[in-house]
């Protein structure tokens, strides 16, 4: 074994910067990974606690957060800086917990070992990130450098390429589909940049029509509460294999589908009986919102998912999976195309739906459902996964990467990766 | 409390079998695999004048779920028994008096995969898999012939004109001999993983599809 991969064996470095956790640690965690939120406490610098404490940081992240918090008020000082992927150039607050969060979890880690000369730190960020994302956070990890020298040198991946890398697929197409938006990155070896399609939709678009269901119900008091939506959501949502299929079955055998949902620790019961069919728009909406049973919805109200931009990319609002997938596939050299086709990794909680015994095949899986867009629109031969150990894949990716790429390939603005060299 | 007594020695008797039901007319013991079942008869019971054959049936009904079933008879009372149609049925027979217990008929073995509640459940987990693969595949089987039909009625009525398309030619990558990546202490996933090869080659070979 080199010498550079003993000392990457013992200071290899991986950061997952998800959207909701912050997934982090050297080679030597092993499988697993330390996870915290991704986020950061703001202190009131005139607050008692803050005084009291003589607190010389003005944010607080890791564990020690749930300590800070006093009042339901304190949560709008709880900053997610990673909300869809992508932080505004501007949002200082935001990249303030980027920066604390990087401190907290290098210092977290950091050997007493006089070998150590710094970690090879491998960051993720969401494949959406623009350049300027990879600029800061490069600054960032200068900065702590300069107060303590803990990174020999960084780079960044992109959250697709990490979780390819970790499922051992170096042709595949990986499926990221959060609580805000969706991205389809085809890898052969590398990400294929400019094949990259982003959707305007995700979990949470899923719990907007939830609500808007559970109005229908009677229960409109309780649809502002989003945590308790998404749990309905989680709980009694469907994904159809054929929309118009399924609510005919369900309308025609409604007690079939009939469910009743205590939610857990309260006295409050969701019933669904002759509207059960309903449970499967839920579903359906994440996949493709196109049906015009969705149209009596945006009339009354329901924000229609728009195209938008974020960084460089478009962001399509109302394009339906199996139609991205094609257009992103498409975009990639033909005679790839039918291998990336063989290889589609669905990764993230918007894929999790649970399909009960005594309906399936009238509700499916995330990974069928996707086989039956992409049949219907004409595409056989489709082999389609969810990702084995959806938290940890990405830190694995990024672990197998620092380790693997030699330490003398430099950092690349043209190719986006390579070692920036820190010390 | 005469009956305590009996079954106490019918216990001791197969002392080396663990009892597993006690009740009064009947124990159930198990050595490893196999289950052994006696229904007991008392001397209270026997002076009605069906309570041996209603014993004899109830013994018979055991070999259900037993490998080996005895009837214990009081020792004065075996003497009306014909042992060869309990010989003929398998059965075994036990006399008992106050002083001992005594095996007058072996009982035969069954041989049988007795169903534990945990085979059951095995068995049900198993064809609750089965049955969902089926599931699927009937799914995707109806959306194929959905998907035929189509085509044929379109076929039929003449609105689509196949083209011929050349098939692209897929150049064929024959493998190349690995570098073996040592795995010592390092975690799991990184054995038998292809992307340390490619990675490693990083910064040494030209870009294919990535820009």
């Amino acid at each position: 074994m080199s010498e550079e991969e003993e000392y990457k064996k013992a200071y290899t470095f991986g950061a997952d910067y998800g959207t909701s956790d912050f997934k982090f640690g050297p080679i030597t965690c092993g499988e697993i990974p330390k996870i915290i939120h991704n986020r950061g406490y703001f202190l009131d610098k005139d607050s008692i606690m803050y005084k009291a404490f003589e607190a010389s940081k003005e944010v607080v992240v890791g564990d020690e957060v749930p300590l800070y918090l006093q009042s339901s008020e304190d949560l709008s000082k709880l900053i997610y800086p990673m909300k869809n992927g992508v932080i505004k150039k501007e949002d200082e607050r935001a990249w303030r917990v980027v920066e604390e969060i990087s401190r907290y979890s290098l210092k977290l880690f950091k050997p007493s070992s006089e070998d150590f000369h710094g970690f090879y730190i491998v960051a993720s960020l969401s494949s959406v990130s623009p350049k300027y994302m990879y600029e800061k956070l490069f600054e960032i990890y200068k900065k702590i450098n300069e107060e303590e020298p803990l990174i020999k040198a960084a780079t960044i991946i992109q959250q697709p390429l990490a979780v390819a890398i970790a499922h051992k697929a170096t042709t595949c197409v990986v499926i990221e589909s959060g609580h805000g938006n969706t991205q389809i990155c085809p890898i052969s070896r590398y990400p294929i940049k400019n094949a990259i399609v982003a959707v305007n939709r995700g979990g949470g678009d899923a719990n907007a029509l939830t609500g808007e269901i559970l109005k229908d119900l009677g229960y409109g008091d309780l649809a502002r509460e989003e945590a308790f939506v998404r749990r309905v959501k989680e709980n009694l949502g469907l994904i159809p294999a054929n929309l118009e299929d399924a609510i005919e079955e369900a309308k025609g055998k409604p007690e079939k589908f009939m469910v009743e949902f205590k939610i857990p620790g309260t006295r409050i019961t969701i019933e669904m009986k002759n509207e059960a069919w309903m449970r499967f728009l839920i579903g359906e909406y994440v996949f493709n919102p196109n049906h015009e049973v969705y149209q009596s919805f945006f009339t009354r109200g329901m924000p229609k998912p728009k195209d938008i931009k974020i960084g460089d990319m478009i962001f399509k609002g109302m394009l339906d999976f199996g139609e991205a997938i094609i257009e992103s596939i498409e975009r990639c050299p033909i005679e790839l195309q039918p291998h990336l086709y063989k290889q589609i990794l669905l990764s993230g909680g918007n894929f999790s739906w649970k399909v009960p015994e005594d309906v399936e095949g009238i509700a499916v899986d995330a990974a069928t459902k996707i086989k039956l867009l992409l049949k219907e629109k004409g595409i056989e031969d489709v082999e389609a996964v969810m990702t084995e150990f959806p938290q940890y894949s990405v830190w694995r990716g990024c672990i197998i990467y620092g380790y693997a790429v030699p330490q003398d390939y430099e950092w690349s603005w043209e190719r986006m990766e390579g070692w920036n060299k820190l010390l | 409390m005469i009956e305590q007594l009996i079954r106490e020695k019918i216990k001791n008797f197969f002392k080396e079998y663990s009892c597993i039901e006690e009740r009064e007319n009947y124990l159930t013991f198990k050595i490893g695999d196999s289950i052994l079942s006696i229904e007991i008869l008392s001397g209270k019971e026997i002076l009605d004048r069906n309570a041996i054959l209603n014993s004899a049936l109830k013994a018979l009904a055991k070999f259900e779920y037993s490998n080996k079933v005895y009837l214990a008879l009081p020792k004065v009372y075996a003497s009306i028994i014909d042992g060869e149609i309990l010989q003929n049925h398998g059965l075994g027979l036990l006399t008992y008096d106050e002083k001992e217990v005594k095996e007058v008929i072996p009982a035969k073995f069954i041989k049988k995969q007795l169903l534990t509640k945990e085979n059951y459940e095995r068995k049900i987990e198993e064809l609750k898999i089965e049955l969902k693969k089926l599931k699927e595949n009937h799914m995707l089987l109806k959306s194929t012939v959905d998907t035929l039909k189509n085509e044929v009625e379109k076929l039929k009525k003449g609105l689509i004109k196949v083209p011929l398309i050349k098939e692209e030619k897929i150049t064929e990558v024959k493998p190349q001999p690995k570098l073996e990546a040592s795995i010592n202490g390092l975690p799991s996933f990184f054995k038998n993983n292809p992307w340390l090869e490619v990675l490693a080659k990083r910064g040494k070979e030209p870009e294919t599809y990535g820009s």
